[in-house]
């Protein structure tokens, strides 16, 4: 104090000499000497002022600050205010040392910057992971990807995003990548709450709904706005509002509780089919709502519905297809023991399959066949049969009914009935029947047989023979210069005439008849009146041999005026005609046979057995029956109240021998 | 009607009678000192007083004193203009154009040094105009227009007395040693107080001080200019003229070309030195030497730099 206060008192002093003594020396009035006094205080005055500037300001700002305590002494009190406010610092020091030390258990890193160098550094580890040392001196760029003074900022260090406050120069980096995850896991939340197509409904303790999302309203049809603070109840028909309490009060007690196919309303009025989670909202362990998750089951169930349906329709049509297979296996087994030749060709022509009676009939073992061509079955004259039918399959003809011929594995040519069946994979499946020739042949009235030419003088005897066979289904044809009407016979006709008598073309109009069973009568009168005799035996030798080898009918030659030699050497190459003296008609036959059939296995007929099985009308069966009882081949018994048809032992000896 | 007294309207207006009587006293303090010794400014012994008596005053009185001087100040600056001396029409032109380059020199060096030592601008005008012009009453007068800070206002007036009188001791010893003959121009031209003009010109007698008082009443004059400068500085939205410098005007024209009457000059000398006496009461003085040694210093350069160009143009034989 004294140092200050005399270099003013020396100062003034002088000036106050100085002035004194020039004003006496120079004589001037003694009043200057005020001015001295006055000169001395101003100058005093403001030396002071400018000497005892910064102790006022101390003052001032200790008494601004209400830091200055009253004392008649102002150094004094100046003095302990200065202390106490030191003693306060020191205070705010370590509270400041303390908060420090809070402050770096947090995720943060506090650092000065000078220009664009990192001067201070405090807790880097927490953010950076290196040392405070070792960030003192680095660059803004040598830490900072992005830097923001007052924002966010990336950081190449442990912590990659930070949020950067600054007062000054000074900067407080704050690790907020918790807080980034946490938002974008409370986005991607609020994305699924608003885009979920399942119902979210926020509701409060009182179930008052809070927040309803984008799928409630798609589900329900109300805005957001409609609902917000509306009760939960307002979706919830009246008689599940006791199962919805329910479900509150489940949800309060273990936390979460589910409603299966619940029916909700919407705006409309439309009942919807829910499954519900109604689940409890706690925060720090108090109860702050609700939230209810609906998912829309109604097309579901729909859906479930028609599945049932499909279900049992499918269990239908697997039971039917069960049946359909058993079916099938037992037809198998049918064809596998069927009576009849059963054999299958496919589309190339090769056979398939080959049924045990195949086996049989023709001789070639299953394992032999299956492969071949089917043509080694046919004689050669008909190796294009093959071709034949798969050309009428093709046509679109489903059933193919025919008499012809096979050849078994020995060579042996047999007549058979032909049914040719399409398949699926454009094959076709073949049944044969053997024909029973021997007993067609038995059944005629005149004792004829095919693939045999007959020579007849007489020829009624031939006319009845044409319409006998053709009473068996024969095609009758007539090769004569007589008129058709002579014959009274439904029968194609070769009229024979001088223009028509072409030898060749007989033979080919003959042999090429269609089918098998062909009753051709040949009346020669008119060839041997032309005295073309050797033509006509030749062509009577080559329709004979070739109806034998082809087995395609009866020929029966007439004439009546051929000479003793023609007839005997006719005779050498025909055989005679012979009536039966016991022919049964073959309708009658059938019943017979039928009768015997059922006897063998102690089945006794009635007449309405008989009409269903032959589908004849009761007249006709009556009829039959009669001739039958009259030739004594059957017996008409009564057994109960009804009656029924005996076969004799006569009966049966011509089935026997028939068959 | 009611007839309601308002004591406390009363109480005050018997407060504001004492105090307008005290600087009333104080003005009359000053003026009777100036003219006992004129280097002994009235306004300056007024304010010197004003601020001894202030010390003990409280803020009642205070409040008192300002609003009385919301009054007094414009009607005593209104008719302090009688107190003006306009130039004489036989001085020199040449010492016209001198004395006018002399108060701009000392306006300017006073102004730009007071800014380079850190004063306010306000106050570096106050000092500028003080030394330039006429000491106190140039203060005064800009101070009405400028409303300035009371320290500001304050420390200019203590600033510029020191150093004037500073300046009135010196001169005569000077100028006896140089030049008797120009002791005048000196004076006039340079020291900011009429008063001290006359105290310091006397030395070589009454013709000499008449003389000075006339190269002063140039300086003088020059407030009118300044005035109005100021008013078209401090003017916020367009030019406006406070009404007391238009009667102030008006009363330095009438009294210069019409002569005024003694008694008129000495009630508006004693009202203007009661205004001063006034202000001192409202000034802290811890505020005022606060401000510290620039105010002197500045106004002490302007006083040298004067001199010096003064001795330059004596040296040259200008002068």
């Amino acid at each position: 104090m004294i140092s200050r206060i005399a270099p003013i008192l020396v100062a003034t002093s002088s000036i106050s000499i100085l002035l004194t003594y020039v004003i006496l020396s120079n004589n001037l009035p003694l009043s200057f000497l005020i001015y001295v006094i006055i000169i001395t205080f101003g100058i005093g005055f403001f030396a002071f002022g400018s000497t005892f500037k910064h102790y006022f300001e101390i003052k001032e700002f200790l008494e601004s600050r209400n830091l200055l305590i009253s004392s008649k002494n102002e150094l004094k009190a100046i003095e302990i205010s200065v202390k106490n406010l030191i003693e306060e610092l020191d205070k705010t020091k370590n509270s400041f040392k303390s908060i420090l030390s809070a402050i770096s258990e947090l995720d943060v890193w506090i650092f000065e910057v000078e220009g664009d160098k990192i001067v201070k550094s405090m807790f880097s580890e927490n953010i950076l992971g290196i040392k405070d040392s070792e960030t003192v001196g680095k660059k803004i760029e040598d830490i900072f990807v992005k830097f923001n003074p007052n924002g966010e900022s990336e950081v190449k260090g442990k912590v990659k995003i930070v949020e950067l406050k600054s007062s000054g120069n000074i900067f407080i980096a704050r690790n907020i990548e918790r807080r980034k995850n946490l938002e974008r896991e409370l986005a991607l939340l609020k994305t699924v709450f608003e885009h979920s197509i399942d119902a979210i409904v926020l509701l409060d303790l009182d179930s008052k709904i809070v927040s309803w999302n984008k799928g409630a309203e798609l589900m329900f049809g109300y805005k957001a706005e409609e609902v917000i603070g509306k009760p939960f109840t307002i979706i919830v028909p009246q008689e599940f509002h006791e199962t919805c309490r329910k479900n509150f009060k489940k949800a309060i007690l273990e936390g979460y509780a589910k409603d299966i196919e619940s029916i909700r309303i919407a705006k409309n009025g439309e009942k919807i089919i829910v499954d519900q989670t109604l689940t409890s909202i706690y925060n720090e362990g108090e109860l702050i709502g609700f939230v209810s998750i609906m998912r829309d089951i109604t097309k579901r169930k729909e859906m479930e519905m028609k599945l049932l349906e499909t279900c049992d329709e499918l269990e239908r049509k697997t039971n039917d297809l069960i049946s359909l297979q058993r079916e099938l296996e037992y037809l198998a087994r049918i064809v596998e023991t069927s009576n009849d030749a059963i054999y299958s060709v496919d589309a190339e022509g090769k056979i398939k399959s080959w049924n045990r009676t195949a086996e049989k009939l023709l001789g070639w073992k299953r394992e032999e066949i299956i492969g071949k061509d089917s043509s080694i079955l046919l004689p050669e004259e008909i190796k294009n049969e093959t071709a034949v039918i798969m050309q009428r399959i093709r046509d679109g003809q489903r059933e193919l009914r025919f008499e012809t011929r096979r050849l078994t594995k020995g060579g042996e040519i047999i007549s058979v009935d032909v049914t040719v069946s399409p398949l699926d994979n454009s094959g076709f499946s073949v049944i044969l029947r053997p024909i029973a020739d021997s007993l067609e042949k038995r059944m005629f009235r005149f004792n004829v047989e095919r693939g045999r030419t007959y020579f007849t003088k007489d020829i009624y005897q031939a006319i009845e023979v044409l319409k006998d066979l053709k009473s068996f289904g024969y095609n009758a044809v007539i090769v004569s210069r007589r008129f058709p009407e002579e014959f009274k016979i439904d029968a194609r006709f070769y009229w024979l005439s001088d223009q028509s008598m072409d030898f060749e073309g007989i033979y080919d109009f003959i042999a090429t008849l269609e089918g098998w069973r062909n009753a051709v009568l040949i009346d020669l009168d008119y060839m041997l009146i032309k005295g073309k005799f050797n033509e006509a035996f030749t062509l009577i030798q080559k329709l004979r041999d070739i109806y034998y080898i082809l087995n395609k009918g009866i020929i029966i030659v007439h004439s009546a005026v051929i000479s003793k030699e023609g007839e005997a050497l006719l005779r050498a190459e025909c055989l005679e005609i012979k009536a039966k003296a016991s022919a049964i008609p073959p309708e009658a036959f059938e019943i017979l046979k039928l009768v015997y059939t059922k006897a063998r296995f102690g089945e006794k007929l009635s007449i309405k057995d008989i009409m269903n099985e032959l589908g004849v009308t009761r007249n006709t069966i009556k009829k039959r029956l009669s001739y039958l009882t009259e030739k004594g081949l059957i017996r008409v018994v009564k057994e109960g109240r009804e009656k029924v048809i005996e076969i004799t032992d006569e009966g049966k000896a011509i089935v026997i021998d028939a068959i | 009607m009611r007839f309601e007294i308002d004591v406390k309207k009363f109480t005050y207006a018997k407060n504001d009678i004492k105090i307008l009587a005290l600087l009333i006293m104080l003005g009359a303090i000053g003026f009777a000192v100036n003219t006992i010794d004129s280097g002994l400014d009235a306004l300056f012994i007024a304010f010197f007083l004003g601020i001894v008596l202030g010390h003990f005053m409280g803020n009642e009185e205070r409040h008192c004193v300002n609003r009385i001087l919301k009054i007094m100040l414009p009607i005593a600056i209104a008719l302090y203009g009688f107190n003006i001396y306009t130039p004489t029409l036989s001085i020199n032109p040449e010492k016209i154009l001198i004395t006018i380059a002399i108060s701009l020199t000392i306006f300017l060096s006073v102004y730009i040094s007071s800014l380079k030592l850190g004063n306010t601008r306000d106050l570096s005008i106050l000092l500028s105009c003080g030394s330039g012009i006429c000491g106190l009453s140039a203060i005064a007068i800009i101070s009405s227009i400028m409303k300035p800070k009371k320290y500001e206002f304050s420390s200019a007036i203590i600033a510029i007395t020191v150093v004037g009188l500073i300046c009135t001791v010196f001169y005569p010893v000077i100028a006896k040693l140089l030049f008797p003959e120009k002791l005048y121009l000196l004076a006039g031209s340079t020291l900011p107080q009429t008063g001290l003009v006359k105290i310091s010109s006397s030395v070589f007698g009454n013709e000499e001080v008449e003389k000075a008082l006339s190269i002063k009443s140039i300086r003088i004059a020059m407030i009118a200019v300044v005035a109005f400068l100021i008013s078209f500085i401090y003017s916020e939205k367009r030019f406006y003229v406070p009404w007391f410098i238009v009667a102030f005007l008006t009363t330095a024209f009438l009294g210069s070309y019409f002569g005024t009457a003694e008694f008129l000059r000495i009630f508006s000398a004693t009202l203007f030195a009661s205004t001063l006496a006034g202000i001192g009461m409202t000034v802290d003085l811890k505020e005022i030497y606060r401000v510290g040694l620039k105010p002197l210093i500045a106004v002490s350069i302007g006083a040298i730099t004067s001199f010096t160009i003064f001795i330059l143009l004596w040296l040259g034989g200008v002068v």
